[in-house]
């Protein structure tokens, strides 16, 4: 990738006998990237590195060139953690303020920056309430005006849809889009494939401290899609409707076991998943849930870390 | 406004409005209640009111108010909102002992010109007693914040404990064991330059006598500084989280 405004260079960290990050090497650009992997995989730990809240074991971070831990990559990087506290005794105002203040800005610009920070993110109704009082979702966002009040270039998100209620979420990724189509540099970690998918197509993928993917998610999808897909359906008739099922061309195996409960496997979850409450409607079996256990990303990463690891899609490197 | 202006302006803010705050500084204030209470039995305000106002209401607020709430800010990585600003780390530290070192001063000065009070009331107090009791008790809110800031650095899983077994160990029984200790005793310097002979144990060190007002100040100065510098130090290469 050229022109990478963030760089991982053989990037190392342990903690004590803990892996957090194997050997990282990577290279981040301008626009969003999506930094996914199931709880664990190394996400916040990658994103910590950068900030210089903790130093790598070895190897090494640059933004912009700069070698981080380096205090001017500050005015360049945003930040929001992941923890969910803040200075609960002071207002958002305030605690964006006093931020905006120790950053540089003249106390009447970090006023002014405050306020409008808050206001971009939704809050103007509620800055001037104690942040102890505030929802998640009014976290996320403090969090989120925190890290924007510099106007940095870098900005990197650690989970921010985590306690959004959907209309939040909707907001949150117009914001973070809006932010990418500046021409920023984002970076935002989550395990959930679907909060990225809406995003960008631009992905990381961690697993167990290594960098496993880094490309176009579609493209990492259709490799996800040709794993086998698990479905657990309970209903009150399952020998009816595994008899019914295994005709289905979708459906690869069918297995009942329980009472109440059975499982299939398929190589097309889409045509799996539109086939079954049909074929139940019609046996007038009634359904009480479909589930699937690999709708985790977990599940999902284990079956790529089956095969060749650091895989790059779609161009990407 | 400099960072560490700012980072002090903000923490002094916060300790405002926490109720502990209040209530640690009513606890404060409770040994001048006892020394009218003893003054005015005839049994002297200062006997026991000030051994109690420097050597537990002190240390407790302190403690409390300083140890507790720094060591939780790094547990609970709140620090990082500060630590990912393009400022040195040190500069929060500095920031943070301001703040807290203004906060115990001006409670524990209080406290002592409240026991002064009490003292002129029911006895025969001099004016230098009046102006040298909340002076000193102010320079111990100085010392006290400065060990319990680099404490609740340092050691920031169990701050409290680690704070309150240090006080016991370097004021309650290295001085009483070995007689030198004394002299590097923020109680006993306190005692020295408050001028209340009853709160220097003479049981241990037989003759020990008050050195000149600008040794306890250079010893009180030492116990602010040194934990500072050394929580300055680690922060600025720890590890956060």
């Amino acid at each position: 990738m050229s022109g990478a405004v963030i760089e991982y260079v053989g990037v190392s960290k342990w903690y004590g006998p803990v892996l957090g990050l194997r050997e990282v090497n990577l290279r981040i650009g301008p626009g969003i990237t999506g930094l996914l992997g199931p709880n664990g995989a190394g996400k916040s730990t990658l994103l910590k590195v950068m900030t210089g809240e903790i130093a790598p074991s070895r190897g090494e971070v640059r933004v912009h060139g700069r070698a981080v831990p380096d205090e001017e990559t500050f005015r360049q990087v945003g930040y929001a953690p992941e923890i969910e506290v803040f200075f609960e005794e002071l207002t958002g105002y305030e605690f964006v303020r006093a931020l905006a203040e120790a950053h540089g800005f003249p106390a009447a610009q970090a006023a002014e920056r405050a306020r409008a920070v808050l206001v971009k993110v939704g809050l103007e109704a509620a800055m001037d309430r104690r942040v102890s009082t505030y929802s998640k979702g009014m976290r996320q966002r403090t969090k989120l005006a925190q890290a924007l009040l510099h106007d940095p270039s870098v900005v990197l998100l650690d989970e921010p849809m985590t306690g959004l209620d959907p209309l939040a979420r909707a907001q949150m990724v117009q914001l973070i889009q809006e932010l990418g189509a500046q021409g920023r540099t984002v970076v935002v970690s989550s395990h959930i494939l679907d909060e990225v998918e809406a995003m960008t197509r631009e992905i990381v993928v961690l697993w167990q401290g290594q960098l496993l993917a880094q490309g176009d998610l579609h493209a990492i999808r259709a490799l996800i899609d040709r794993h086998p897909h698990h479905v657990s359906i309970a209903c009150d008739a399952p020998r009816r409707l595994a008899s019914a099922l295994i005709a289905e061309p979708s459906v690869h195996a069918v297995r009942v076991r329980e009472p109440d409960a059975l499982e299939v496997e398929t190589h097309a979850p889409d045509a799996c998943y539109a086939a079954i409450p049909r074929i139940a409607l019609g046996l007038g079996v009634s359904l009480r849930g479909i589930t699937s256990p690999d709708d985790n990303l977990a599940a999902v990463f284990r079956y790529l870390t089956a095969g060749p690891r650091g895989v790059h899609v779609g161009g990407a490197s | 406004m400099s960072a560490v202006a700012v980072i002090a302006k903000t923490s002094l803010l916060r300790a405002s409005r926490r109720p502990s705050t209040w209530g640690l500084a009513a606890v404060a204030f409770l040994p001048a209640v006892v020394g009218a209470a003893l003054g005015a039995s005839g049994y002297g305000a200062l006997s026991a009111a000030a051994p109690l106002a420097a050597w537990v209401a002190a240390p407790l607020l302190a403690v409390s108010l300083v140890a507790g709430v720094v060591g939780e800010s790094f547990e609970r990585r709140t620090m990082v909102y500060w630590f990912t600003r393009p400022i040195p780390r040190w500069t929060v530290i500095v920031g943070e002992l301001l703040a807290n070192a203004t906060l115990c001063a001006v409670i524990l000065g209080l406290a002592g010109m409240l026991l002064a009070v009490a003292y002129a009331l029911t006895g025969d107090a001099t004016v230098s007693a009046l102006l040298r009791l909340p002076l000193a008790f102010a320079l111990e809110g100085v010392g006290l914040a400065g060990l319990a800031l680099g404490v609740g650095v340092l050691a920031p899983k169990h701050p409290v404990v680690v704070a309150a077994a240090i006080l016991l160990v370097v004021e309650g029984a290295l001085p009483n064991l070995v007689a030198g200790f004394k002299y590097v005793s923020l109680f006993a310097h306190v005692g020295w330059l408050a001028g209340v002979e009853g709160m220097v144990t003479e049981a241990a060190t037989g003759t020990a006598a008050a050195p000149p007002w600008p040794v306890s100040l250079a010893v009180i100065a030492l116990y602010t500084a040194a934990p500072t510098l050394l929580a300055a130090r680690v922060a600025s290469s720890r590890d956060l989280a």
